[in-house]
């Protein structure tokens, strides 16, 4: 009976966990590429893609250090993190969406 | 050719309540994960055994005359802490690129590798958050609301972090006088004051992301293939499931030998 009533007060913090879970994803978005550090978001791939013709440009990663990088080959690996990251992030949420109980998990 | 690994530190001991905290089996799970994640030898500070370690760097543990109190279980337990070796991390560590972290940082992901990848001369911890997300805000800043705080939980650094570190012993040295000046308690020497003042004097770069850290009222209450599903206690029962690399402040994770037997056989499995 105790264990019954330890396990009724046990309660899941779904919303806590999808936060945590988006740390995660935060975390993930960053990686580093030609002595910069750089975060593989929206903004970021955003803006990369505005310079399609351009072999070689000065970005300022997230350190607020201008680095020299081909726009296209950064682009490339943003998209690629972005998606990674992303993909797992989705796959994750979803598990999160269809546990109702700590017993669930 | 420039070598990478991880640089722990480990030594065993005895509370006044009779409790033994054992980081050298901690230590044990943490090298065994480092490897599965990061893929990198680990050398190890210590003075026991840590059979998963790839170096061992046998030293004794200097007297600190500092004291740490914390809770295991229900009972709060203090410690001498073995923590000042950690200032010696560019003197002691065999590698040319070093990834410093606690042994009570458990890795579920490869996302420090971003940190040797990018090569900086030395990177710090400073962007903490709770497994509830705030616990944690209070410690942005030094005491006295002056500069951030940085957690020397994990460091990464080179072969050009020389300046970090002496200037970080210039401040050990003179820690009562640096105490004065950012409000911190001068009974307890605590490195993450030492290379938070010297991370701001000499600007260097801090892990862009959030280190997600349990703080002491959490419990592992699962561990398995969807990784470490934590209990919040006292306030509330409480589940929360702690995704990604997680610190964990619950001195229980070095106590407890049923819990640490379970932490070696899932680093073994999963």
């Amino acid at each position: 009976m105790s264990d019954i009533k330890s396990n009724i007060k046990l309660a899941w913090n779904r919303k806590q966990a999808q936060q945590n879970l988006k740390e995660k994803l935060n975390s993930e978005l960053m990686f580093a590429h030609q002595g910069g550090m750089w975060c593989a978001d929206r903004s970021t791939i955003s803006f990369l893609s505005a310079f399609p013709n351009i072999s070689e440009m000065v970005v300022e990663d997230v350190y607020g250090i201008p680095r020299k990088v081909n726009p296209m080959e950064l682009l490339d690996l943003c998209k690629q993190k972005y998606q990674y990251a992303t993909n797992a992030w989705a796959v994750e949420y979803q598990k999160l969406a269809r546990t109702r109980r700590a017993d669930d998990l | 050719m420039t070598s990478s690994g991880a640089l722990l530190f480990a030594f065993d001991t005895v509370t006044d309540q009779g409790v033994t905290l054992h980081y050298t089996k901690l230590a044990n799970v943490t090298c065994k994960l480092i490897k599965k994640h990061l893929d990198i030898p680990c050398a190890v500070v210590t003075d026991g055994e840590v059979p998963a370690a790839d170096q061992i760097i046998n030293l004794q543990p200097k007297s600190t005359h500092s004291s740490r109190t914390i809770r295991v279980g229900d009972i709060h337990q203090t410690y001498e802490w073995k923590n000042n070796y950690r200032l010696l991390s560019y003197d002691l560590t065999p590698w040319d690129q070093t990834l410093v972290i606690d042994v009570d940082y458990i890795l579920q992901t490869d996302r420090l590798k971003t940190l040797l990848e990018s090569n900086l001369d030395f990177v710090i911890a400073q962007k903490v958050t709770g497994l509830m997300g705030n616990e944690f805000d209070r410690y942005h800043m030094m005491p006295n609301r002056t500069i951030p705080q940085c957690w020397a939980t994990i460091m990464c650094f080179n072969r050009n972090a020389t300046t970090v570190f002496e200037y970080a012993k210039m401040i050990a040295d003179n820690y009562e006088f640096y105490a004065g000046i950012f409000g911190f308690d001068t009974k307890q020497y605590r490195n993450d004051m030492v290379f938070s003042i010297a991370a701001h004097m000499l600007q260097t770069p801090t892990i862009p992301w959030n280190i997600t850290t349990a703080s002491s009222n959490y419990y592992i209450k699962k561990i398995g293939e969807s990784g470490l599903i934590f209990e919040k206690d006292p306030e509330e029962k409480m589940l929360i499931t702690g995704y990604g690399d997680v610190h964990i402040l619950n001195k229980n994770i070095a106590s407890d030998l049923e819990l640490l037997q379970k932490l070696e056989n899932w680093a073994d499995d999963y």
